[in-house]
């Protein structure tokens, strides 16, 4: 068009256009937009590795300067998906090593990364910045090695939760001396000791350190000296919170803390010795997010630490916090968006700790910003979630894990049907539910009646039927991510709404009644999804067509089958009753 | 309640018709043969009792599983069957009820045990609870110091575990309890009646108004002993090896 802007003034635009959703909307207007706009794109989110080949990303979009790759399903985390599946970033490291030479940020989560993987980054791109590792896998401390000595204009290094071979502490030296560019450092999943004279020089001539989370083995006789060096830190994670009990080592302690003026953010904790809390206690008053998932402390130590905190937005912490320090949670913090309560003794048969429903029911009544909830406990009651649901309908995620499974309403014996109904009936804009206790068909209609907003569902020892599932896959519009666990759950659902899975990212069904045959019939019908059957029984062919099948993973791709898949997993498609005979 | 759906493709395939109005959100078409009452109330295809249901492990589930594999293979299992399937996996549905005449005779009475012929279920649910390895590393550790397994893993954690069934008469749920867990008969019996049926139980009753029996090796029922008694008494630790289940019944009406 003549008279139509020119190319740069319409990438300016677009430049302020952040999220994916509005750029692609942008591409669909006309082609010369699709054109301005793949040029300019910097940022990538792929949210299944296996949905798109990274030729294909490369060739759409060509300068891109932050990619986001996730990589297993969700229950992988519960030991669910076995070892080997895949997930290799190899794959697309080796790709953009060639096609953007300018990238500087890859950010990864549930993916196996090799030591390789790690040492073609630090070599492709000179000037990478943030490297991100989520819950993953499959490298060793010489592959952060290569990372510290090559990555000259690092900022981000953070290993959240992921499983790292611990060869030895001294990778953190391999940091230059005039590297001072670090800005997050998060290593609080490494298990043995790093040189603390390199980590101490490393803070030191770092101005810019805003996050340092250290691992367990760094004692906090040492942690003053790390502190008084960062005292500009906005989010710390300490280490083992225990030491003999001296009074120099607490007044060091103390006075580090209290030079730190901008912390928001606080996580480590482990043994803590609960002398040594009230040293944090000048900082608390900003402290907005609190992780204390793994620190073993109990009331009233554990109480008073998170009441000082008026200003918590997100806490997480251990159900040695009981329903009467929730209680007293709810009357101080009044900005709580986010609470998470994990068990302390998961697999004990008989409770440990005075924590019930009731501690969630005050949270609710207490916190008017409360919108994102994960919480383990014992006992439930349908009259508790009525009123979790009436006091706060702007929930966005509501995950309850019922210790037991199929654990009826503690009162009245029924199933939770009628709790979670009302959940999803009042918390309109829910995106994110997970269900458990006693549930039948019934709460599968009230989720695919209500929920329209719901993004992702996880279900566990629940239903009675094909119907449930089918209210689901027929009732969720928003619907992307579905994971099902040991539920009656066969055939006729999903082959009646195999269309919705090409709407959907991905589905996975683990000791449900789906048979092989149904899992063929999708693959051959459907061929933008891959249909993978997960069984380490042998074949599916060896097995009657009608045979259930271990597990069921489903997601929509454009780059078709897998071809690094494991003796264990098998893609039904057009071809597969070729490939088994 | 039937639920007949056919193969539900999206609208590219110009072979089927869109027949009903409660299409999904990508236009699909959605075959409907037969009758489908998808605003039925009450659409439960369950056993009678349901919250009788017991808890079944994934083991159970594999049961399930292959009792399915081994009938004929149908192309379309009715839900009807499934229904059926479901009912053979648990309890039959009157196999609760109470029954204060049930005993008589201590040493008797195998029947209402052993109606479904259970195996030893594995006690052993994979990844549940949902918490990650971190995490579950973590609380390994702390929960049980002074073991030296190590970390990781499900409910099999410790080195020697026994999970039993136990029931209290009257209650519809069963419950599971790892015996290893205590030292004594009356530390048992006091964790059963005080915290595991709490619930159940009336503070107002003594810990003698209620028995608790179980089932040992062979399959006879016996009382738990308790301090009160007088002659010989099964050490603690064959007791521990030999039970398969615990049953609690009130002695005597109020």
């Amino acid at each position: 068009m003549a008279y139509s802007f020119p190319e740069e003034v319409l990438e300016h635009v677009f430049s302020f256009l952040t999220s994916d959703k509005d750029r692609n909307a942008v591409c669909l207007v006309c082609k010369s937009w699709y054109e301005i706009e793949r040029w300019c794109r910097r940022r990538i989110f792929v949210g299944n590795c296996y949905a798109v080949s990274p030729e294909i990303v490369i060739r759409r979009f060509p300068e891109v300067r932050a990619v986001e790759i996730k990589g297993k399903p969700h229950f992988a985390d519960f030991n669910l998906v076995p070892e080997g599946w895949g997930a290799y970033v190899y794959p697309w490291v080796a790709a953009m090593s060639a096609a953007y030479p300018l990238l500087e940020e890859i950010k990864l989560k549930r993916m196996v990364v090799t030591d390789e993987s790690l040492e073609l980054i630090s070599k492709s791109f000179k000037n990478f910045k943030v490297l991100v590792l989520s819950s993953c896998e499959g490298f060793t401390t010489d592959g952060l090695a290569s990372i510290a000595a090559n990555c000259r204009n690092l900022r981000e290094l953070d290993l959240r939760e992921s499983e790292v071979e611990d060869l030895s502490g001294h990778w953190l030296s391999h940091f230059p001396d005039n590297y001072t560019s670090l800005v997050s450092l998060n290593i609080s999943c490494l298990g043995s000791e790093v040189s603390f004279s390199a980590l101490e020089r490393l803070v030191a001539r770092s101005p810019n350190l805003r996050t340092l989370r250290l691992n367990r083995a760094v004692p906090l006789e040492k942690l003053p000296n790390l502190l008084r060096r960062a005292p500009q830190l906005v989010e710390l994670g300490t280490g083992a919170y225990s030491a003999e009990i001296r009074s120099d080592t607490y007044s060091n302690l103390a006075e580090a803390f209290s030079a730190c003026k901008q912390l928001k953010g606080l996580s480590g904790f482990w043994d803590v010795v609960p002398s040594y809390l009230p040293a944090m206690l000048h900082v608390c008053s900003g402290i907005t997010s609190l992780n204390l998932s793994y620190a073993t402390i109990q009331s009233p130590d554990l109480v008073q630490l998170v009441t000082q905190c008026r200003n918590l937005q997100r806490l997480w912490v251990l159900d040695y916090i009981e329903d009467s320090g929730l209680e007293a949670l709810a009357a101080s913090c009044k900005d709580l968006q986010e609470l998470r309560v994990f068990p302390s003794d998961p697999f004990g048969a008989v409770p440990n700790v005075s924590l019930t429903e009731q501690g969630l029911v005050s949270v609710s009544e207490g916190c008017p910003k409360l919108q994102s909830v994960l919480y383990f406990c014992r006992q439930m009651s349908n009259a508790a979630l009525v009123a979790i649901a009436r006091n706060r309908p702007k929930l966005i995620r509501f995950r309850l894990c019922i210790l037991e499974p199929r654990v009826p309403d503690y009162l009245t014996l029924e199933p939770l049907d009628t709790g979670f109904g009302a959940i999803v009936e009042n918390c309109k804009e829910l995106r994110r539910l997970s269900l458990s206790g006693l549930l039948t068909d019934r709460v599968f209609k009230y989720i695919g009646t209500h929920a329209k907003k719901l993004e992702m569902l996880s279900i566990a020892f629940a239903g009675d039927s094909d119907l449930g599932l089918h209210h689901v896959l027929s009732g969720c519009e928003s619907l992307r991510k579905l994971e099902i666990r040991d539920c009656p759950f066969g055939d006729k659902a999903l082959l009646a709404n195999a269309a919705k899975l090409e709407t959907m990212r991905s589905l996975w069904m683990s000791s449900c009644s789906v048979s092989y045959g149904a899992c063929k019939l999708l693959g051959q019908k459907l061929p933008r999804l891959n249909v993978e059957v997960i069984d380490e029984r042998g074949p599916p062919d060896s097995r009657p067509e009608s045979c259930p099948v271990e597990r069921l993973y489903v997601y929509r791709t454009v780059s078709g089958r897998r071809v690094d898949m494991p003796g264990f997993v098998w893609t039904m498609d057009e071809d597969a009753s070729l490939r088994f005979s | 309640m039937e639920l007949e759906l056919g193969l539900g493709l999206p609208n590219y395939n110009i072979n089927y018709q869109r027949e009903s109005s409660s299409s999904s959100s990508a236009g699909a078409g959605i075959m409907v043969k037969g009758h489908v009452d998808l605003n039925c109330g009450d659409g439960v295809v369950a056993p009678k009792n349901r919250q009788q249901q017991r808890y079944t492990s994934r083991n159970n589930y594999n049961q399930l599983n292959s009792s399915s594999c081994l009938s004929a293979a149908d192309d379309e299992v009715e839900s009807k069957d499934l229904c059926n399937l479901l009912l053979w996996s648990g309890r039959q549905p009157n196999e609760e009820d109470p029954d204060p005449n049930r005993w008589p005779n201590l040493h008797l009475n195998h029947q209402n045990n052993n109606i479904i012929n259970e195996e030893e279920e594995e006690e052993i649910v994979v990844g549940w609870p949902p918490i990650n390895s971190v995490m579950r590393k973590e609380l390994v550790m702390v929960q049980h110091q002074g073991h030296d397994d190590g970390g990781g893993g499900d409910r099999r954690m410790r080195k020697s575990w026994r999970y039993v069934k136990v029931k209290m008469e009257g209650v519809g749920i069963g419950r599971k309890i790892d015996v290893t867990l205590y030292h004594s008969y009356q530390a048992l019996t006091h964790a059963l009646i005080h915290i595991m049926f709490a619930n159940y139980t009336d503070a107002s009753r003594e810990l003698g108004d209620y028995a608790i029996l179980y089932q040992d090796k062979q399959g006879d029922w016996m009382m738990l002993p308790t301090d009160h008694h007088h002659h010989h008494i099964l050490p603690w630790e064959k007791f521990v090896e030999g039970v398969q289940r615990l049953e609690i019944i009130v002695r005597k009406e109020k």
